[in-house]
């Protein structure tokens, strides 16, 4: 196939799928300039492999990069960059406090081991099933029902995902 | 499931798909995408070659190429390292001239502050902005720098220099009343004149610094620029929120960073910034490399990778000035000034998605020093370039949104018993 003809199914797969992939990166960084490096590292490693790939498996292709790229990066470079003392919220808890309500599942998210927080992302947001997220993540279907299973435990303390309460009938 | 973690998984599910629901891709990221297919494809190349056993043959043809490449590099375009440019609307359309960014009130300005320096004396004052009258001197100082910044309600907060590598910081209130905050070390202090400049949050409980740290004997006494964000209560809290310096930032020793600017909501703290090297004049604007954007602190989410949005495509040749950013009541939309050849612009920032849009276009004289909103954000006040030359000075005009801006007043110097006190850059 010629490299323009190439280049040209690679844009347009980029563009019809580059807003749903962006907002799996941002869920991965928690940043949304952080989500546009990773997305774009990703996206030119995908490039490298694009002739080879069937374009229906080119999506998974893409997350399978996009969550091993984040987990990479996150141990080299991420991991304790965040020069936070305390939590900011602390300093104008009245200014911040709607801020950090909306804010607080992406701060637990961001709490989260890495492949923990991937492994969340792809079950809950991409609605990938245990065997696919194993094989992004590179591991085990038993891992990640471990991962899934602890990350749902450390995400308890986010009160909008606290269930229901169902209301107590006098006998 | 849910009884054992306490989370609802379809609470989770509708949560994430609903905190991602405003995050839209950069404009322009297929331009920045394309680059760097073509390195990944070379790469894959070189791989192969490499295989072969002429691994020797294809690192010195890829230093070659990449001096090659970098020789090739056109002027106008970013120096490695920095960020490609954002899509910018046209610059040469007309002014859209009610966008509901401005509202049309009478104007009634409550105040402009001042400092004027001479001797290594200080004063801080206070302006009528309709006439440039002093009304008050807020506070006095000799043998210090002072620096200040605002809070919503009039207070001011100084900064002096002291000799021991920090500043001491004082809130200033309406009345002249001054009320000592504490020291914030880590940034040169008294020495020339690099004081740091700074910004308080709207309500007053954060400052944003930005000014040259410390000579760190560790790194042969090299001095960097620092930014850092620390929390005000009855005194300034030594250790930052925020804290990080140039090198920090991914892309290597990246800019210079200017004054901060917070958003009205107070959430952000967002910094213009300079890269690359070059020049600027006004017949042929931006020359060399010179890239202009913006750093974006999110303070509630502060990291060491703040979001950098260039401003402007470095064809444009423009130039982002580094006074004073205006910040709206709505947070994702800042007003800053820039240059270009033979023209100068106001411009709105769309910090969320990066857009540029004109919203006034003048010639270059007098020259938009900078723009910030009155204290009720309702009008946009203009500083310009004084008219007649001299040591200090402003000039100051009033922009409505709608009509041409509109002069308020020439000031060069203040005469305050037998001190001449000479103008440096306003607040209001």
């Amino acid at each position: 196939v010629p490299r323009s003809e190439q280049e040209a199914a690679f844009e347009a797969f980029v563009a019809a799928r580059y807003r749903r992939l962006l907002h799996t990166a941002y869920l991965l960084t928690g940043d949304q300039g952080r989500a546009e490096d990773l997305l774009q590292a990703s996206l030119a490693k995908t490039w490298s492999a694009w002739p080879r790939l069937h374009q229906a498996a080119a999506e998974a292709y893409v997350r399978t990069v996009l969550v091993r790229t984040y987990a990479s990066w996150w141990r080299r470079r991420w991991r304790g960059e965040h020069p936070v003392a305390q939590p900011p919220d602390r300093a104008a808890p009245d200014e911040f406090a709607r801020l950090a309500e909306r804010d607080a599942l992406l701060r637990a998210l961001g709490r989260l081991p890495a492949r923990m927080r991937a492994a969340l992302v792809l079950r809950y947001f991409e609605d990938y099933s245990e065997r696919q997220i194993a094989d992004a993540l590179g591991c085990r279907v038993g891992t990640v029902k471990s991962l899934c299973s602890r990350g749902l435990a450390r995400l308890r303390g986010v009160p909008s995902l606290q269930p229901e309460q169902p209301s107590r009938r006098s006998p | 499931m849910t009884r054992r973690h306490d989370v609802d998984p379809a609470r989770l599910r509708a949560q994430l798909h609903r905190l991602t629901q405003i995050i839209e891709p950069a404009p322009d990221y297929l331009d920045r995408l394309r680059p760097r297919l073509r390195p990944a494809r070379r790469r894959r190349t070189a791989g192969a070659i490499a295989a072969a056993g002429l691994a020797v043959a294809v690192g010195a043809g890829a230093i070659l190429v990449g001096l090659l490449v970098g020789d090739r590099q056109p002027p106008g375009e970013p120096p490695p390292g920095v960020p490609r440019t954002m899509v910018v609307g046209a610059v040469e359309a007309r002014p859209p001239l009610d966008r509901g960014l401005l509202r049309r009130d009478p104007m009634r300005f409550q105040q402009l502050m001042e400092q004027y320096e001479k001797r290594r004396r200080s004063a801080l004052l206070r302006l009528d902005t309709a006439t440039g009258k002093v009304r008050s001197v807020l506070y006095r100082t000799q043998g210090r720098h002072l620096a200040w910044a605002l809070r919503d309600d009039g207070t001011a907060a100084v900064e002096t220099g002291n000799s021991k590598c920090a500043f001491d910081l004082t809130a200033v209130a309406p009345d002249g009343r001054a009320t000592p905050l504490g020291t914030v070390p880590g940034f040169e202090g008294n020495t020339g004149s690099s004081i740091a400049s700074f910004a308080l949050s709207p309500d007053g409980r954060l400052l944003a610094v930005t000014g040259t740290s410390c000579p760190d004997p560790r790194r042969g006494g090299a001095l960097h620029w620092r930014v850092a964000v620390y929390r005000i209560g009855t005194s300034a809290d030594p250790k930052p929120l925020v804290s990080f310096t140039a090198s920090d930032l991914p892309g290597g020793a990246l800019p210079n960073p200017a004054d901060p600017s917070f958003s009205a909501d107070g959430g952000h703290v967002v910094l213009p910034y300079e890269a690359g090297q070059g020049g600027f004049d006004w017949e042929h604007g931006v020359s060399g490399r010179i890239v202009t954007g913006f750093l974006d602190i999110d303070v509630a989410h502060p990291t060491r990778a703040p979001l950098r949005r260039p401003l402007r495509p470095s064809g444009a040749r423009c130039l982002v000035f580094h006074n004073h950013l205006a910040f709206g009541r709505d947070p994702a939309k800042l007003i800053s000034v820039e240059g270009c050849a033979g023209r100068q612009h106001l411009v709105e920032v769309d910090r969320g998605s990066g857009r540029v849009l004109p919203l006034l276009t003048v010639p270059t004289q007098p020259a938009l020093l900078g723009a910030d909103f009155d204290a009720a954000r309702r009008h946009l006040l203009l500083q310009q370039s004084p008219p007649r030359q001299g040591p200090g000075g402003i000039s100051l005009a009033a922009w409505d949104g709608v009509r041409s801006p509109r002069h308020l007043f020439d000031l060069g110097e203040v005469q305050l018993g037998r001190v001449t006190y000479w103008l440096s850059d306003p607040q209001w």
